[in-house]
């Protein structure tokens, strides 16, 4: 008797998944996208000031696009609070030379140093929030959760069949 | 209608983006009454009024095609942004998206004759919809990333 040795191959099987796998990917990756940039606006949201409208919580939305997401901070006023958003440099010191609803002017006033609005009252440069640069700290928290809200995504779409 | 060059390829997307939108403002139905956005090319900061579209300024992708770096392609990527009311509704920005890449769409000849712009992939792509307040006002907010490459 005439042994037969049969080996079958999976080729097909691998091909099949393999067609599969770049949507499969680019799904994982919008949906890894899409995770990090919800936990993005959590925490921003979490970090900013309340104060007195919550102009400032209310103004942090996102744009989540196929291949990218954007955090925005909206401030609807002419108060500079980029500054305190990003605590962008040059931050310290704003000179305010003319009306304005904030101060009195001129004066020089120093962000987050203590100071009184035209009305008198104390300036509360945080109140509900996490200080200064917010925004920049929600952006360090969600690049230290991108391993963690990727890989799982990504191993996902690995698996494909 | 001149060709966009590499030299001037941001000037030139824009100032054809900018004719293109101006020319087919998207308008919609709310209470009855038809109401059409502007255009701006950036939020507007003071007094606003809405719908609006923005506008945004071309990013520019340069990619040398040989090795000595001499011919490149040049990806065109521009994000435009639809703000409305939340009072009336997604649908607005919905309007707006969809009346916009029609509009785009039925030019795509004129993009590539008149312009030397040829549709990217993905050609159009859009965000969610998000929810905001601005002053006094809730508004809803969607964008769209229209892409091109220069011929």
């Amino acid at each position: 008797m005439t042994g037969i040795i049969t080996m079958t191959s999976n080729a097909k099987a691998v091909s099949m998944g393999m067609r599969k796998l770049p949507q499969a990917l680019k799904n994982a990756y919008f949906r890894g996208l899409s995770k990090i940039v919800r936990k993005g606006e959590i925490t921003a949201k979490a970090l900013a000031p309340q104060g007195r409208t919550g102009q400032l919580r209310d103004g942090i939305f996102r744009r989540l696009f196929k291949e990218k997401a954007q955090l925005v901070s909206f401030v609807p006023t002419d108060f500079p609070y980029n500054f305190w958003v990003n605590a962008e440099p040059g931050f310290e010191v704003l000179n305010f030379t003319r009306y304005q609803p904030f101060f009195s002017f001129p004066q020089s006033v120093v962000y987050g140093a203590a100071a009184t609005s035209s009305k008198n009252k104390a300036i509360n440069w945080d109140k509900g929030g996490a200080g200064r640069g917010f925004f920049t700290r929600a952006f360090m928290e969600m690049d230290a959760s991108i391993e963690a809200l990727f890989t799982p995504e990504i191993e996902k779409a690995l698996n494909t069949r | 209608m001149v060709v966009i060059t590499a030299a001037a390829i941001r000037q030139g997307v824009f100032a054809r983006l900018r004719t293109l939108i101006l020319a087919n403002l998207p308008t919609y139905t709310y209470n009855s009454g038809t109401i059409t956005y502007t255009m701006v090319a950036s939020f507007p900061r003071d007094n606003p009024s809405f719908p609006v579209v923005v506008l945004n300024t071309a990013s520019i992708k340069m990619i040398p095609i040989n090795l000595s770096g001499d011919t490149q392609d040049y990806e065109v990527e521009v994000q435009i942004d639809f703000y409305a009311k939340e009072l009336h509704g997604k649908l607005a920005i919905d309007t707006g998206q969809d009346e916009l890449c029609a509009s785009f769409i039925a030019n795509r000849s004129a993009f590539d004759t008149a312009d030397g712009l040829l549709l990217g992939d993905p050609f159009w792509d859009d965000s969610n919809i998000s929810e905001f307040t601005s002053g006094n006002q809730v508004l809803n907010t969607g964008s769209s990333i229209v892409r091109f490459v220069l011929k």
